[in-house]
């Protein structure tokens, strides 16, 4: 392919303007390469940086979408002002610099969603950044500091070049960072020989490669303990799907898109008349005979009343839990959190099935 | 906190009407417990024995 037009993205660090004395300054755009640019061009000639737009740290974590906006917006105006279009974007490398990594992240999403121009950034793998666009947008992977600057220089060249030029990436060959998008491809063996084959190396303690890597896991540090429970607001929330008869929220019995906000108010018990559940995941006689096996209602009504719990909020979430992806169910209780706290509940009771 | 099963985490379908509510009371109270108790890592409380 001929030469690729670039339009480069940098921090106030990067860009020369200064350190965290310039991190509050506005986006701006210059003709041509700088700093980290000039390494790109000289790693590959088919490479040409047009533009350089340049924007501080804090403005960008500050700045929300309006300053995402002046980004794009500058981008705009480089495409419109050269006769021959740019066909990419490249943001950083930010390695492990978490203000830069957000930035970087958010500026190729909203260009490559707003304006359609490829886009494509390089981040260590922990950086905040990574973790909130990798599904969005390509991420080489790069070191923690600046020492991995020719590495990531190399890969935001080759991986920059297959996206201008429309073609597909795959991260185990491609060095980037995993989508968690899934593609069919057909293999010589089928999957219980290959899967013998890779037990066959593991026992015997050689290297081998698996198909499908599992999520790794964050750690949540417990919450503090609730100080008197017959001072609190208890809230409940369930994950076992149980919701009013009728399911008005046409909550899916499996893969949920959804919770629901359900009132309680007045109701002594869950009972058959009332509600039901909506889990597809498990045997539902139990649950639909008698709703407070999972979601205790009956009895810590009891509670309030003797005094042992201060106060039962009157509005209980509800989802189902069935093969929900974990993204999914931290969205949905990020929401519900901000809901209670919102209604001053200190203490929650969580039932799953 | 584990409970009594998945289809009936807070119930026992075998119990009498009045056993299983006593049960559900038992183990909703230990869930009080654990909400009031200080912990810095994963911990499981155990329901308590009848």
């Amino acid at each position: 392919m001929g030469r690729v037009r670039v339009i480069h993205y940098l921090n106030q660090f990067f860009g020369g303007l200064g350190g965290e004395d310039q991190a509050g300054v506005a986006p701006s755009v210059i003709d041509g390469a700088k700093g980290p640019g000039l390494l790109l061009m000289q790693l590959d000639p088919d490479l040409e940086i047009v533009a350089t737009i340049i924007a501080g740290d804090d403005h960008m974590m500050d700045g929300g979408d309006a300053a995402v906006g002046a980004v794009v917006d500058l981008v705009r105006g480089v495409i419109d002002a050269g006769d021959e279009p740019p066909a990419l974007l490249v943001a950083g490398p930010a390695f492990f610099a978490g203000r830069y990594g957000l930035a970087c992240g958010s500026v190729c999403a909203a260009v490559a969603e707003r304006i359609g121009l490829p886009a494509v950034t390089a981040l260590h793998p922990e950086n905040p950044g990574a973790d909130a666009f990798r599904r969005t947008v390509p991420i080489v992977e790069a070191g923690r500091d600046v020492l991995g600057m020719p590495a990531a220089m190399e890969g935001l060249a080759r991986v920059g070049k297959k996206l201008a030029a429309g073609e597909p990436l795959v991260p185990s060959a491609d060095g980037t960072l995993t989508r968690g998008i899934r593609q069919n491809e057909f293999a010589g063996e089928t999957g219980a020989v290959r899967a013998v084959a890779m037990l066959m190396k593991k026992l015997a303690g050689e290297p081998f490669e698996t198909e499908y890597e599992m999520p790794l896991f964050e750690r949540v540090p417990p919450a503090p303990a609730a100080p008197d429970l017959s001072s609190c607001r208890v809230a409940f929330v369930t994950s076992g799907g149980i919701v009013p008869r009728g399911n008005p929220d046409r909550i899916e019995s499996a893969d949920a898109s959804r919770f629901g906000a359900y009132d309680i108010t007045g109701l002594e018990r869950l009972s058959s008349q009332t509600h039901t559940t909506v889990h597809g995941g498990y045997d539902p006689t139990y649950a639909f005979e008698d709703p407070n096996r999972v979601l205790p209602l009956d009895v810590v009504r009891e509670l309030v009343a003797e005094g042992r719990i201060g106060d039962l909020h009157e509005t209980y979430y509800a989802t189902v839990g069935n093969a929900t992806s974990v993204e999914r169910a931290r969205k949905f209780g990020a929401e519900i959190a901000a809901q209670l706290k919102e209604a001053q509940v200190q203490a929650v009771i969580l039932t799953s099935t | 906190m584990p409970s009594i099963a998945i289809p009936h985490p807070l119930g026992d379908p075998s119990l009498s009407a009045d056993d299983e509510r006593a049960l559900r009371r038992r183990l909703v109270e230990r869930a009080l417990d654990a909400l009031t108790t200080s912990i810095d890592a994963q911990t499981v409380f155990e329901p308590t024995p009848v």
